[in-house]
């Protein structure tokens, strides 16, 4: 799984938004969505979201974890702990930037909350890099993770593969003592 | 220790007051706020005010605050609405001190000023000589004198009436401003002995009050700390006394006996006594807090006063010395002169001072459009209501809609016409200007393209306050209290007279709305009216509106079924509902401040729908705010409120609220749907009843149901071992519905040839009645869909009428203008029901029997349904 299907997948996630059209029903294979009323605040998928908001037809509701409050709330738990923090949601990165591109407008104090997004994500990436550094270091069978975002599996995930087998053929090419 | 209770969120200078009635109290803070704390229940209301507030006095109906802002604002009390501020300074004000209806006011630019609460000659009397931020006043009114405590280190006595300096003692120590002052230096007089105390580093100096020398002196050698405050009881037996440490100790006036000993962590900064337990006084801390203290005990302790046979010697050698202060001021009347001249007297003083006098008659509410945002803000919503809104900003108004399918948003430009109310509706827009009397009329769903646009301007001097949009008629109303009503295209029809200037009006199709004030209400409260028109049939309906004390209206509007409601500032939200007289039934729905602050919000309301049954208020949620904001767009929210009954909290209640929306708010055309509902209700309650062996009540609530109610009514008492309860359902009451009913179906068929129905009701077989159900929930499957919002309609319009085309390209602006027409329908419907509600009752009836069929039939099945009801609740 790449980042694309990463990508891809989280844009199933829900999200709401406040439609200025009127549309009834519409039934999709996951679930139907709607009726669609102005000014009523609905759940939709998020692919479905930024549809709407591309073509002018609905406002993005700041969802609860994109606030600047929660966010820095992140941060600080983060920068407290040695380990992972749980994130609100598995996509939380992707998402973020995903609905950033698409309704800047409509996320109160967005460009700070960027900023914080971005020092989140390079802390946990920092963490992500120093266990994986002490694993290879320590010589252990295995590392327990927990925490991680679908994301950050997925970028290391290549790397992980190829060094654990480069370190396993260099072992084995060393005769043993 | 002192039992301290938190009131500010940020520490720092906290005062405290009593009002004279002794009522509340109030305590302001560094974080801004007043809070006005009702003696008795505990009751607090908090009043945002500045930034940060240093010192506060309560006078009758006013609230006088020294802020941050250099002033001294007046709020008024105890609802805290804002008034003209009283006088500018240069620095904030640092003490207050209140005296009958003289107020001396300290400043930190060194001034200190007396001002008459009662005289409208709006002068101020300084006192002049301060070299350094004025830490406390204490006055002695009977003598006319007035000590204050400042930082350049001195202690003055002025006399209040000549405005001349008597003494100046240099005696504490010298600071460069209050924050950094070692203790705050409040003096009070002892009126018994007439001395004057001065807490001085970790003493108090008694300064006897003919040649101002040092009398005696009090110490407790065990604190080395700074003393912060004196005060005398009432009484005059004993004294407080606040250290910087945080202690406090209450002391016996004469013997100087330490009664007790008090500590806190902060150092308390201010103490009041409560005017009418004379026992009790409530003191506040550096840390935002406050705590009571009795000191009822103490005061039981005979104290023999030898004092008493003193103050009278030493009030004749007063009078003398008095004399000669007489004689050293009349040297100095110059001086006064030069004072008095300083006074400059601005326009806002003259008008704060006339609200001041109380003679006079309430400030009368101002005309508002309902949903509109104050007129002082830069940028503002003129309107919102279900179709749009409008927004002004500064030099431009908005009009954007909801549904932008319907009409993209317009934009004018508001640098001339300078228009400040407006309407929006389905075909048009109005807007008018109270400035430039100009009328604007946008017909932008209009047909003809050469007229998109009208307007008209006011003549002789009159004022547009309101206009509003109906159906096809357009209302201006004027500052003359003429309303003018006009057709979409600007045809002027007629021209109504009002009994008092407007505060609000409202429209919906062919109904106007209309609440004016009417006559000098009751002492210090408004008296409003309404007049209700219907336009097309030509009904002209007047009446009194309701109010609760001492309150504003703050919407007013009809809700989406076209029923009358409005909102006072103290968050009741009424109905005038239609009886069968035909006159209006004021009648109270929900208290919608009291809801909001269930979630720590503040309601901003923008309409109500009440169909079906449901009671739901479309609402901004704001927090912190009193209006929203137009940047980020805000958020509608759908709430459903319960009705304002007691202990809603209950199960009952919340059934016996449910039962009252739908009694209220149904208007349905589907009778069986409502019958059905109204018997479910019914039934949960019952059963509720019946579980907390309330058979009274039970039996009460029996004699609301239907017939086929009453069978699972007997069932359920039954079953559940209310054996008496069951028998007496079935011996009076369904006998009784059994005679009325089968009254009516007599009174039926002599009147009428009869219905095919009943005969139907004995053959019918399992088979039949179940395809009959099925077909029935099927009719029931389209309108019982949640209703959200009053375009449902529409959307229910659409399906029926193109065929469901799922697909996004599909979209087009469709809004069925016929809508209104249909509603309109609707409205007349419901009263040819009520006139065939008895025939439909015996429908119900024969129906109720063939369910009852049925029931039997299925007996188990129901049984098992309702005692899964029952296990439900």
């Amino acid at each position: 799984m790449d980042i694309d299907e990463v990508q891809y997948l989280s844009e199933n996630e829900l999200i709401s938004v406040v439609p200025n059209f009127k549309h009834p029903e519409i039934n999709l294979i996951r679930g139907s969505v709607g009726p669609f009323l102005p000014l009523v605040p609905l759940q939709v998928p998020i692919w479905m979201a930024i549809h709407l908001k591309e073509s002018h037809r609905c406002r993005f509701v700041c969802p609860e974890w994109l606030t600047f409050d929660s966010v820095q709330e992140l941060l600080r738990q983060e920068q407290q702990q040695e380990t992972f923090t749980p994130m609100p949601n598995p996509y939380v990165f992707i998402l973020s930037q995903t609905i950033m591109n698409v309704a800047l407008e409509d996320i109160p104090n967005g460009d700070q909350i960027r900023l914080l997004m971005k020092d989140l994500w390079d802390l946990r990436l920092a963490k992500l890099r120093s266990s994986i550094g002490n694993l290879a270091r320590s010589g252990a069978l295995y590392a327990k993770v927990t925490h991680l975002t679908q994301v950050e599996i997925c970028l290391i995930r290549n790397f992980l593969k190829t060094s654990l087998k480069h370190i396993a053929q260099l072992q084995d090419a060393v005769p043993d003592e | 220790m002192l039992s301290v209770v938190s009131a500010h969120s940020i520490a720092g200078l906290t005062d405290i007051c009593y009002t004279k009635d002794g009522s509340h109290f109030l305590t302001c803070g560094q974080d801004g706020d007043i809070h006005v704390f009702e003696t008795k229940s505990d009751q607090v209301e908090h009043i945002r005010c500045a930034d940060q507030c240093h010192c506060l006095a309560v006078h009758e109906y006013h609230v006088f605050v020294g802020t941050n802002r250099n002033e001294l604002e007046v709020r008024s009390f105890p609802h805290g609405d804002s008034l003209p501020s009283l006088v500018h300074f240069t620095q904030p004000v640092s003490a207050l001190c209140l005296s009958n209806s003289l107020l001396f006011i300290g400043t930190r630019d060194f001034k200190c000023v007396m001002m008459n609460l009662n005289d409208d000659s709006n002068k101020m009397k300084h006192f002049d000589g301060h070299q350094a931020p004025i830490l406390s006043l204490n006055v002695y009114e009977d003598k006319r004198w007035l000590a204050t405590s400042c930082c350049d280190g001195s202690i003055r006595i002025f006399n209040i009436d000549k405005q001349n300096l008597i003494k100046q003692l240099n005696l504490i120590q010298k600071s460069n401003d209050i924050e950094t002052a070692a203790s705050l230096v409040k003096l009070d007089w002892d009126k018994k002995d007439q001395m004057l105390a001065i807490p001085v580093k970790n003493t108090i100096q008694f300064f006897e009050t003919e040649k101002w020398t040092r009398k005696k002196t009090y110490e407790n050698d065990s604190i080395d700390e700074a003393i912060n405050l004196i005060r005398y009881s009432p009484c005059g037996t004993l004294f407080i006394v606040a250290y910087v440490n945080g202690q406090l100790a209450i002391i016996n006036r004469s013997t100087f006996d330490i009664y007790m000993n008090y500590s806190s962590k902060d150092a308390v900064c201010s103490l009041a006594w409560n005017p009418i337990e004379s026992t009790r006084f409530t003191c506040s801390t550096m840390a935002g807090e406050y705590a009571h203290v009795d000191v009822s005990e103490y005061l039981s302790k005979p104290t023999s006063t030898p004092s008493d046979k003193l103050d009278l010697g030493v009030e004749e050698e007063e009078e003398d010395e008095e004399e000669v202060v007489d004689e050293l001021e009349s040297n100095s009347n110059d001086v006064e002169m030069a004072t008095d001249d300083k006074e400059v007297i601005p326009k806002w003083f003259e008008r704060a001072s006339s609200m001041l006098t109380e003679t006079k008659p309430i400030e009368l509410q101002e005309s508002f459009q309902s949903t509109s945002t104050s007129k002082y803000l830069e940028s503002r919503f003129l309107l919102w209501n279900n179709i749009g809104a409008i927004t002004c900003y500064s030099e431009q108004i908005q009009i954007s809609f909801h549904d932008v399918s319907y009409h993209h948003s317009i934009t004018i430009d508001n640098k001339t016409d300078k228009y400040s109310v407006g309407d929006l509706s389905l075909s048009a827009i109005a807007l008018g200007s109270s400035q430039t009397g100009k009328l604007c009329c946008i017909l932008y769903q209009s047909w003809d393209s050469n007229m998109k646009e009208w307007t008209m301007n006011t003549e002789n001097n009159e004022k547009i306050e309101l206009v509003t949009l109906g159906g096809d008629f357009l209302a201006v109303a004027t500052s003359q209290r003429f309303i003018r009503l006009m057709s979409l295209s600007g045809i002027q029809q007629r021209i109504i007279r009002l009994r008092g200037p407007i505060v609000s009006m409202s429209s919906y199709q062919n109904h106007l709305w209309i609440i004016h004030h009417s006559t000098q209400g009751l002492p210090k409260e408004q008296a409003m009216s309404y007049v209700l028109l219907d336009i097309d049939n030509d009904h002209y309906s007047t009446g009194s509106l309701p109010l609760t004390p001492k309150t504003k209206l703050s919407w007013m509007g009809f809700s989406d079924s076209g029923k009358c409601y409005y909102l006072e500032k103290s968050g009741h939200l009424s109905m005038l509902r239609h009886n069968k007289g035909n006159q209006l039934e004021p009648l109270l729905i929900s208290n919608l401040k009291q809801e909001a602050e269930k979630n720590t919000t503040n309601y901003w309301l923008l309409g109500i729908s009440d169909f079906d049954g449901k009671f739901q208020v479309r609402v901004i949620e704001l927090r912190g705010q009193s209006f929203p904001d137009l940047v980020p767009w805000p958020l509608v929210s759908i709430i459903s409120l319960p009705l304002a009954l007691y202990q809603i909290d209950t199960e009952k209640s919340q059934l016996e609220s449910d039962y009252l929306k739908m009694k209220l708010f149904t208007h349905s055309t589907d009778e069986d749907d409502f019958c059905n509902n109204e018997r479910q209700c019914l039934i949960k309650m019952f059963a509720l009843s019946c579980k907390s062996n309330r058979e009274y009540r039970a039996f009460e609530i029996c004699q609301l149901m239907d017939s086929i109610a009453l069978q699972l009514a007997v069932k359920y008492a039954t079953k559940s071992g209310k054996i008496t309860l069951a028998q007496k359902i079935t011996d009076e009451l369904i006998e009784q519905k059994k005679e009325q009913e089968e009254k009516q179906k007599e009174i039926q068929r002599s009147s009428s040839p009869p219905p095919p129905l009943p005969l139907l009701s004995s053959s019918i077989t399992i088979s039949s009645s179940f395809e009959e159900v099925k077909s029935t929930r099927t009719k029931a499957a389209l309108p019982s869909g949640p209703f959200t919002n009053p375009f449902r309609k529409k959307a229910v319009v659409n399906d029926t009428t193109t065929p469901t085309n799922d697909e996004f390209s599909q979209w087009k602006p469709s809004i069925n203008k016929s809508r209104l027409v249909a509603t309109t329908k609707t409205t007349t419907q419901s009263e040819i029901h009520i006139e065939s509600t008895t025939e439909n009752e015996e429908m119900n009836s024969t129906n109720g029997k063939r369910k009852v069929d049925e029931s039997e039939d299925n007996g188990k099945n129901k049984r098992n349904r309702l005692q899964q009801f029952a296990c439900n609740q």
